[in-house]
């Protein structure tokens, strides 16, 4: 009996899981509700990172207050970025220009290398009694944001590779790109925490902006 | 320089006499003093001027011979970030030709790395333009502005631009405002472009627009938040009005383009009467006008409308029995419609109330009959006179019909002995009066008559029939006697006394009418009590019974006068009553009463229930020729 009930059981929750697992999100035919996951995906992701950088300018603003009380010092865009290295376009023309995979490896990079230093960031601000509590949890809330995103980015290059939207090009490059954010990690920590912030709401503004050209380049029929 | 010439032109005349005036005490010291002021004055004059015109020359020489002053950098922007430019505000220029120049630094280049700026003149006057060549998002500018003329130079603060976060569009274009109307009600739609430079379609600028709207008089205006859509519907509007409409953008992070040029758009007027709430009111007072007049017209027709919805209930009626005929006073016809089948009535008609008994033989039955008639006539007229016009008001075995004909029946005399020659049966007639009535058994046919009597009724009743019986004895007693005896209803005690002693004289008699002491306690203002009257058996022998139930009902009333041959009085209280009367009646009853018990004769009433006994007073029974028992010398005789 007790055998039974055991496989009962098992055999319930194996069925619940397929249910929910197999639910399709749209009704439609293969093509078209693959795409419009994608579209779906796009739009998560943007949006993601549209509060990741409001966030991070937030909290730089706040970290500029306190630390930095006099504006427009001389002495202040010193420190280079320790994703300067990352070749990013800086243009409109330069990011058109710029392949699916390419841009959508740069976001990949860019995000990756911010993994490290933002941990270290939380880990500094956790420490740090000058802050406000407020301050303190949006702050916390960083790395996590970063992760995600570098999570779901990742999800939409592997559904757009699935698709063939983009070539299969990327994993080639995701091993030469730990060494190189080892590095940039290891330069990250000699930066103030405000430096820190500056370089990261620099950078999460570029992965919003390419996620979005990106976007209106793949999917264009959803608000471009 | 200047102190000294206004010191110069201090001492003036007016001064001079005003300060004169002042000392006026010491004339000889002001005289002295005002001429030494006026030496000076003339020796201090051309000085002045002289060394007046020689400062004034060499300030004016030494103008612009100093550094510039120190610019200001206001702002950078960029519309499209694609492109910028910056603004300075140029300091005192130190009175020599000034040029300013703009340097700038990148990040990430070298320290030294200064470039300057590419284009002066597009952004126009103090401006530096970087156009796309010039322009790298993502990086930091270091943006200074130098001003210098002959003597030096001056730089300005410097400014740190990133381009992307000093972006402020261009304000929105080909704005457009339409009125609809969604469920009668009207709307405003607003259209508009983004700025053509502002490239959104390949995702690069992703522009926030926001409304803001106004009446044309009004003084503040309404902003509406539109989100990144290119349209948006405005509801709250007033009829009858000019809006202005404007709209404005902004990037992600950046600043509000400016209010884009303002639409007009008139919002007309006929929208307003097409409120339904008009209708709706108008609707309402309609309905209740309506309602009010209904109302009024109801209360005012109300007993009208109240018969006809909920008509009088019947009462039971009598079949065939025609009000109208009663009222005509043909009592044959009535009789006749009323499904009897000849007069007297048989059997068959025990359900009508007919309130004459006949127990005389066929053969006197006409000649009773027809006396009866006109009495009957005329009681029935009496009668009917006084019946309500409703015949179905009153069933035979109603107490309430029996009443008012008792009631209402008119003043019948008592004929004792009145006919006596015409007839040979006793007539016991019927008083009434209106406190009671004397019931007088009339003839009548086969059939039960109940006479209830109301209380004094009933007394009398009982009385009455006391009295009847008395009134027997005593026309037994006294042929020919024609006295009219009267039933009082105040002599009620004479009456009982009567009835006493009528009981008393034939309660030790057989033979006797009523012989039952019985009835002594029970009178006479006792329960009710009223005689029966049997069915009148085949040998035309009326069986009276008495019932001492006590019913209360009322006495019906006596359509004339019939009389009613007595046989024989039994023991019980039975009053056996002939049918016949005449010679042969009369001849059998005396024949009876030489036997003992009259074949005819007998006595069927409930439990009193006797053989008639041979009446042993033949001599007190004096039968007249037309067969009326005296009773009233049976009564003397004991």
């Amino acid at each position: 009996m007790r055998q039974v009930s055991v496989l009962f059981l098992v055999l319930v929750c194996l069925d619940l899981e397929y249910r929910i697992t197999s639910a399709p999100i749209c009704a439609h035919g293969d093509a078209g509700c693959h795409l419009l996951s994608v579209s779906d995906l796009f739009d998560r992701v943007i949006q993601h990172s549209n509060r990741m950088h409001s966030l991070s300018s937030d909290l730089h603003s706040e970290f500029e207050k306190y630390f930095l009380p006099v504006r427009n010092q001389i002495g202040r865009a010193t420190r280079k970025c320790h994703t300067s290295r990352i070749l990013t376009p800086n243009g409109k023309e330069n990011a058109q220009r710029t392949d699916r995979e390419e841009l959508t490896q740069v976001i990949l990079r860019l995000l990756v290398s911010w993994m490290d230093p933002l941990l270290q960031f939380h880990q500094s601000v956790a420490h740090n009694e000058e802050l406000s509590n407020f301050s303190r949890n949006k702050a916390l809330e960083l790395s996590d944001m970063v992760h995600e995103l570098k999570n779901g980015v990742e999800k939409m290059a592997e559904k757009m590779q699935l698709l063939g939207i983009i070539s299969n090009s990327l994993n080639g490059l995701f091993p030469a790109e730990a060494s190189l954010s080892s590095s940039a990690s290891n330069e990250a920590r000699h930066m103030r925490d405000y430096e820190l912030l500056r370089c990261f709401q620099r950078d999460s503004d570029k992965v919003q902006n390419y996620l979005k050209i990106l976007k209106c380049r793949i999917v264009p029929e959803h608000g471009c | 320089m200047s102190f000294l010439f206004i010191g110069c032109r201090w001492f003036t005349k007016d001064s001079l006499v005003s300060f004169s005036e002042a000392f006026s005490s010491k004339p000889s010291v002001l005289e002295k003093s005002l001429k030494r002021a006026e030496r000076m004055k003339e020796a201090c004059g051309a000085k002045c001027v002289l060394f007046l015109l020689f400062v004034q020359t060499w300030l004016v020489e030494n103008a612009g011979h100093t550094s510039p002053g120190k610019p200001v950098l206001l702002r950078c922007r960029s519309p499209e970030k694609e492109t910028f430019a910056c603004w300075w505000q140029p300091g005192s220029d130190g009175g020599l030709s000034t040029n300013y120049s703009l340097y700038y630094t990148m990040e990430g280049s070298r320290e030294d790395a200064v470039h300057e700026c590419p284009d002066y003149k597009t952004a126009g006057l103090n401006s530096c333009y970087f156009n796309k060549t010039y322009t790298s998002l993502w990086i930091t500018y270091t943006i200074s502005v130098v001003a210098q003329n002959a003597l030096g130079n001056k730089s300005s603060d410097p400014m740190f631009v990133d381009v992307a976060y000093i972006v402020q569009p261009h304000k929105p274009e080909n704005i457009s405002a339409e009125l609809r109307t969604q469920d009668q009600k009207p709307y405003l739609m607003v259209k508009w472009d983004p700025p053509h430079k502002a490239d959104t379609k390949s995702g690069w600028i992703t522009l926030q627009y926001e409304i803001r709207l106004k009446p044309e008089k009004g003084a503040e205006w309404e902003s509406h938040y539109a989100g990144q859509q290119k349209q948006f519907n405005v509801f709250s509007l007033h009829p009858g009005e000019v809006y202005l409409v404007q709209v404005r953008c902004k990037p992600d992070h950046g600043f509000w383009s400016e209010w884009s040029s303002t639409a007009y758009i008139e919002i007309p007027d006929y929208f307003r009467p097409r409120d339904t709430s008009v209708w709706i009111l108008i609707a309402v007072l309609l309905s209740v006008c309506i309602f009010l007049i209904l109302a009024w017209t109801v209360a005012i027709k109300w007993n009208r409308i109240k018969s006809y919805l909920l008509p009088p209930v019947p009462g039971p009626k009598i079949i065939g029995f025609d009000t109208q005929l009663l009222k005509s006073g043909k009592s044959e016809d009535l009789l006749n419609a009323l499904g009897c089948q000849g007069f007297p009535p048989t059997s068959d008609c025990e359900d009508l109330m007919v309130e004459f008994l006949e127990v005389d033989d066929s053969d006197e039955q006409k000649l009773v009959m027809n006396e009866g008639e006109d009495d009957l006539e005329g009681r029935v007229k009496s009668s009917g006179n006084d019946v309500d016009k409703d015949s179905g008001r009153g069933s035979c075995d109603s107490h309430t019909l029996l009443l008012e004909v008792s009631n209402s029946s008119t003043k019948t005399y008592a004929q004792v002995g009145g006919n006596s020659n015409n007839k040979g049966s006793v007539k016991l007639s019927r008083k009434s009066s209106t406190n009671g009535k004397l019931l007088s058994f009339e003839t009548a046919g086969e059939k039960t008559n109940t006479w209830p009597t109301a209380n004094s009724p009933f007394l009398l009743a009982r009385q009455s029939s006391c009295y009847n019986i008395s009134k027997i004895h005593r026309e037994a007693s006294s042929l020919g006697n024609k006295a009219d005896m009267h039933g009082n209803t105040s002599s009620t005690q004479s009456k009982s006394k009567e009835c006493r002693e009528l009981h008393s004289t034939v309660s030790g008699d057989q033979e006797t009418w009523f012989a039952d002491e019985k009835h002594a306690p029970l009178l006479p203002f006792k329960s009710v009590e009223y005689v029966e009257v049997q069915k009148l058996n085949q040998q035309s022998m009326l069986i009276l019974k008495p019932k001492t139930e006590g019913h209360k009902s009322v006495p019906p009333e006596f359509i004339g006068q019939e009389y009613t041959k007595v046989s024989g009085v039994v023991s019980d209280r039975v009053l056996l009553l002939l049918r016949d009367t005449g010679a042969q009646g009369s001849s059998n009853t005396q024949e009876g009463e030489n036997q003992a018990v009259h074949p005819s004769l007998q006595c069927q009433v409930g439990k009193m229930v006797g053989t008639f006994p041979a009446s042993p007073a033949p001599e007190g029974m004096q039968l007249a020729a037309s067969g009326y028992v005296d009773t009233a010398a049976l009564l003397q005789s004991f």
